[in-house]
């Protein structure tokens, strides 16, 4: 029989949330595990070996000096590098310590910093060359196993980078923005997520990060006439994907 | 009733390298009943699936007399990527013929002048196989065609018969010369052949395929030098999910590409063709 | 008039006609969610919202649903196996708004013209639409300015409208004849009518919103490179409302915008799959996108000018795509941007 494309799943700076959505795939995993095979995985496996991997899953964003040279490891044994997150795509809520002083962050968490020596916190794409990129914290199953499938089949995941609108239309919605005056995120956050939290009359958080060609700043001002200090405002697009270009604009320096 | 959007199954015939990226397939429908009743104008296009990847609208490269039908394939996209990997045997979906073709019944009697970019010579040589075959019911024919590079060009292994086609011109030009490769012809834009060029704007047609700034640029000059708008027919090329004017994503102004198009009169498109 | 097709029931006995449609039919209907109404699955009366206004999403969703699976097929063998999925159950769609029944009829021309859609088709085929003229306006309709309501005279097989204690209901096709037989129902009267084109009256003059719509489109045509435009786009808006965010909405909850996307999926096999057509919307970066990177409508400008033009009419859709005044745009957008507003400025007035 022919061998089976191989896969690592790695973690760096970040929850293990991601990790955890593919644990969720019960009902499909046996199947994933038929044209797979992974042979790298802390979280899981007692018995790991050491690569080389047709595609590695890597969350987490980078952190450390020690991180820096990992990653660079994971992606010399690689043949599709995946970021695998918002944290290994953009540093996501970790990277909310990139807008307070060093020191000060090291301090908040240890009592003897002398042995901590953080860099900012950057996604993995900062370091080295990603191949693909799943984005949301965590990201939805549906898009894991779509980077999965077209990794073994060559061709370009079908990702869209559309609003989180489109989907939560589709779902037949009202728009929490304009029926309940709520500051949602969705007019500038990526798809993928299945709109989950406004169907449950929940705003959305961002935490797919910015779609493409997001007007952020027609949204920032939707949420100044809501009310909304300016610090709010800033804290609302720095959450998840403050270090983006699109979302730094409003994230503040 | 019958279903537009579903493909029928057709088989690679046969395979021709055009260059490092760029293959000639020839394809017959599975169902050979089917075949009989096909058939196309030179500048259609088809709507290829490869099923699990997708479908991609893809222009029709020969004539019916020519029995098979040929389409010529760049590999840009991941429907085209794949299909690259194909071998003889192997199958795939097929759906057409879509679209309007080049106005052959209207060119009748009159020189024909092909202008050709990159890519842009698939379409067109339809209507040089068709002229070739009935050489007495057009005048001149003249060709120009340029590619950024010689690597570039595809048909190349045609030129000759090309050549030897009576009342004819065929001028090549190209961007640039990669060191090493062997080249005799112009080097410049397709516009730098204009100077040199036969064909003149009384009793003629113009037929321009390329990229969408080259055909600009082109349309452009044949009016400034005589040319009139109804007299210029270009071949657009848009992204298209189904071929028939329902998906929407080919809209020009008022017109869909695929169903109003591809080849349309330079009048009819004039004020869209700058991004609308 | 004709009297002699039309009948009345009381409000309060309408569970009894919905009964006998549920025999026949799957019914579909609007029914409250929060705020707002959705066109959903009716099994009892006390699911129907007739009183509503408007819905979210337009009945468009149940002819040309948001996601439609085409055809499955099969990679085992060489000679795919593609087999399209059908969709043939009887279906009754009550309490459809006059200008969603004008969207359904635009569709039709659209997708029932040229090319025909098997799918739209089966689907339209298969449903029988109870109309419902309008009670009220919505805050942001214009179908009055549009010709496509408040109240209905074409496209219905039958048509309720509110007379105080009792619907009226008139008769527009053989089917809305048959799906009455075996039901008891007293035959309108002259006052009934009366009733009606009274109700009619007085809604006319209750409508918020307009639009002067007298050369509207070659107004449009001619007005492409308009500052307001770059308003939209960019920086600025129109009448009070923010720059546009290309969220989409507009187009999704629109009644007459049928674009959509195409793609495969595959499974876990990697052999088995199905073609999916969604819909899409002209407001999306993606939707411009042509091989090698490049795309035709690479800024906000150019894709709210796009659908603009579309829904004045002026695209490729013509007329089977334009406005019919719902104003379910205008309800949805978070940044506050009105067609109405915006015909207002190609005016010049």
């Amino acid at each position: 029989m022919k061998k089976k494309p191989t896969i690592g799943i790695f973690k760096f700076t970040g929850c293990a949330g991601c990790q955890l959505e593919l644990l969720h795939l019960e009902d499909v995993f046996i199947n994933l595990l038929d044209i797979v095979d992974i042979t790298y995985w802390v979280m899981v496996k007692r018995e790991n070996t050491e690569g080389p991997w047709d595609i590695s899953l890597v969350e987490g964003g980078i952190s450390t000096p020690e991180e820096i040279e990992e990653i660079k490891e994971i992606r010399k044994k690689s043949k599709i590098l995946v970021a695998f997150g918002d944290c290994a795509v953009n540093g996501c809520i970790p990277s909310i310590r990139n807008w307070i002083p060093q020191m000060e962050a090291e301090q908040c968490v240890y009592s003897d910093t002398s042995s901590i020596h953080s860099t900012k916190i950057l996604g993995i794409g900062e370091y080295v060359k990603v191949d693909m990129v799943l984005k949301g914290c965590p990201p939805h199953r549906e898009n894991i196993i779509e980077v999965i499938k077209s990794s073994l089949l060559n061709i370009r995941p079908r990702l869209r980078q559309h609003p989180v609108c489109m989907e939560c239309k589709l779902k037949d919605n009202a728009c929490l923005i304009i029926s309940k005056n709520l500051p949602c995120m969705g007019p500038v956050t990526s798809a993928g997520c299945g709109a989950i939290c406004p169907s449950l009359n929940r705003i959305c958080e961002g935490c797919y990060g910015p779609m493409s060609n997001p007007n952020t700043s027609a949204l920032a001002d939707v949420f100044r006439k809501m009310g909304y200090s300016e610090e709010d405002i800033k804290r609302k697009f720095r959450k998840y994907a403050g270090m983006t270009p699109e979302f730094r604009k409003e994230a503040g320096d | 009733m019958s279903n537009d959007l579903k493909p029928h199954m057709a088989i690679v015939k046969d395979i021709t390298i055009e260059n490092s990226n760029t293959k000639t397939y020839v394809l017959e429908f599975a169902d050979k009943q089917q075949h009989k009743n096909f058939t196309w104008d030179p500048g259609q296009f088809m709507m290829l699936s490869l099923f699990g990847v997708g479908e991609a609208a893809l222009s029709i490269s020969n004539i019916p007399e020519d029995g098979l039908i040929s389409t010529t394939i760049r590999a840009v996209g991941n429907v085209t990527k794949k299909i690259k990997e194909l071998k003889k045997g192997d199958t795939l979906g097929m759906r057409g013929p879509y679209g309007t073709g080049w106005p052959i019944k209207e060119a009748k009697g009159k020189n024909i002048l092909l202008i050709a970019g990159g890519m842009g010579l698939a379409p067109l040589r339809g209507v040089i196989n068709h002229i070739a075959i009935k050489r007495n019911n057009f005048g001149h024919l003249e060709i120009i065609y340029g590619a950024r590079t010689p690597n570039d060009m595809i048909f190349t292994n045609q030129f000759r018969d090309w050549y030897q086609i009576e009342k004819s011109r065929l001028d090549l030009t190209v961007d640039g010369i990669p060191p090493g490769t062997p080249w005799e012809g112009k080097i410049g834009l397709v516009t730098s052949c204009f100077p040199a060029m036969k064909t003149r704007p009384q009793n003629s047609v113009a037929l321009v395929c390329g990229p969408e700034v080259m055909m600009r640029f082109v349309a452009k000059c044949l009016e400034t030098i005589g040319f009139k708008e109804n007299q210029i027919f270009l071949s657009l090329e848009r992204r298209m999910k189904c071929g028939i004017g329902k998906c929407g994503h080919c809209q020009l102004g008022p017109k869909y590409v695929c169903k109003d198009g591809p080849v349309f009169p330079y009048r009819d498109i004039k004020p869209y063709i700058n991004p609308l | 008039m004709g009297n002699e097709k039309a009948f009345t029931i009381e409000k309060n006995d309408f569970g009894r006609l919905l009964e006998h449609l549920l025999k026949k039919y799957r019914v579909f209907g609007p029914t409250q969610r929060g705020l707002d109404a959705t066109f959903n699955e009716i099994k009892t009366n006390d699911q129907l919202f007739l009183d509503y206004v408007s819905t979210v999403l337009p009945p468009k969703k149940f002819f040309h649903p948001p996601r439609l699976e085409l055809f499955s097929f099969d990679l085992h063998q060489k000679h795919v196996k593609i087999e399209e999925i059908k969709q043939d159950e009887k279906t009754l769609l009550l309490g459809i708004h006059p200008c969603d029944v004008h969207a359904l009829l635009r569709l039709d021309d659209f997708f029932l013209g040229e090319f025909q859609d098997p799918y739209y088709q089966n689907r339209r085929k298969n449903t029988v639409l109870v109309a419902l003229n309008c009670i009220e306006p919505s805050d942001y309709a214009f179908c009055n300015s549009m010709g496509t309501g408040p109240f209905l005279e074409e496209g219905y097989d039958l048509l309720l409208t509110d007379i105080g204690t009792k619907y009226l209901i008139e008769i527009g096709s053989d089917t809305g004849q048959n799906i009455l037989k075996g039901i008891q129902l007293e035959n309108a009267t002259t006052a009934d009518f009366t009733e009606k084109n009274h109700r009619f009256k007085l809604l006319e003059k209750r409508f918020k919103r307009f639009i002067n719509t007298s050369w509207l489109s070659k107004i449009a045509q001619e007005n492409i490179d308009h500052e307001v435009w770059e308003r939209l786009g960019e920086q600025g808006g129109v009448s009070g409302s923010l720059p546009c965010l290309s969220c989409g909405q507009c187009s999704l909850v629109c009644p007459t915008c049928y674009c959509y996307d195409v793609y495969d999926t595959l499974d876990l096999s990697l052999k088995k799959g199905k073609r999916i057509r969604e819909l899409d919307s002209c407001q999306l970066l993606e939707y411009g996108e042509v091989a090698q990177g490049g795309n035709f409508r690479p800024n906000r400008k150019d894709r709210i000018r796009h659908w603009m033009l579309c829904k004045l009419g002026v695209a490729a859709g013509g007329q089977q795509s334009s406005c019919v005044g719902c104003g379910r745009c205008i309800r949805t957008c978070p940044v506050g941007i009105d067609i109405t507003e915006v015909a207002k400025v190609l005016r010049g007035e």
